[in-house]
């Protein structure tokens, strides 16, 4: 999946997507700044441990007008993450709202503590 | 931890090749890091538009206001609740001022908030326009 992204061919310069990564109760949420991304031109994907966020933004058109400033314009935003073992992979979820993208990334049962009783003997 | 120290090298070559584009492109970025947040400015025969980028604010964040012949934009990033691993994400208050040579109408000025982008449409006065002279023949 990742090997069809990457020889994507987009002529938009590639933009590395500023990120936050925060823990929050038994979660971990990986926060990115999207502009000018709408919601059904978002991909995201997991291949093996190696999460990928893309996305072409769709800024309006201004070429063809008299420009007073020009200090954005559109881009590609990729970026990777490589997950670690405490992320459950199957149960990662993305959002999008005001050009951010949040992605929800659950721990992994196996990696909550467990208190190990001890038999009286 | 989420992330693996692999991540953190995986990031490297491409702000060495962010650091050596904007060494080609001083310009580019003395513009991007000016101020915030970075806007387009267009014009045309009945308006002025201002784009703005401001992903993560909140409608009810931003405030708009005209000061004399100048758009006041302000707003406030809030910053994301729990323990952070990483930030790069600028958060906090922020402020733009954009000046105008010619007057608009600000009691029409329209404004909306899509995907990040904050889009200001500003009819210019009827005397702002642009007035064709017809030259009479003798």
């Amino acid at each position: 999946m990742s090997a069809t992204r990457d020889s994507r061919e987009s002529s938009l310069p590639r933009v590395h997507p500023a990120a936050d990564i925060v823990q929050r109760d038994d979660s971990y949420y990986i926060v990115l700044d999207m502009p000018g991304v709408r919601k059904d031109d978002l991909d995201v994907s997991v291949d093996k441990d190696v999460l990928t966020v893309a996305a072409e933004t769709s800024y309006p058109d201004i070429t063809n007008q008299k420009q007073w400033e020009n200090e954005f314009g559109n881009v590609y935003f990729v970026r990777r993450f490589t997950l670690s073992d405490a992320v459950d992979r199957d149960g990662i979820k993305a959002s999008m709202k005001n050009g951010v993208v949040s992605l929800h990334l659950p721990r992994a049962e196996r990696v909550q503590p467990k208190k190990i009783e001890i038999e009286s003997g | 931890m989420v992330l693996d120290f692999k991540t953190l090298y995986q990031d490297l070559p491409s702000n060495v090749e962010q650091f050596l584009d904007d060494l080609w492109h001083p310009l580019h970025l003395s513009q991007r890091r000016q101020a915030y947040p970075p806007v387009n400015i267009v014009e045309n025969e009945e308006d002025i538009t201002i784009y703005a980028v401001v992903p993560g604010v909140e409608q009810d964040d931003i405030d708009l206001s005209f000061s004399e012949n100048s758009l006041v934009i302000k707003g406030e990033r809030k910053p994301e609740q729990g323990r952070y691993f990483r930030q790069e994400r600028p958060s906090g208050p922020f402020q733009r001022i954009i000046n105008f040579n010619i007057r608009v109408d600000q009691n029409r000025t329209k404004a909306k908030l899509k995907d990040g982008l904050l889009t200001i449409v500003l009819p210019k006065v009827e005397e702002s326009k642009r007035q064709q002279i017809k030259i009479e023949k003798e």
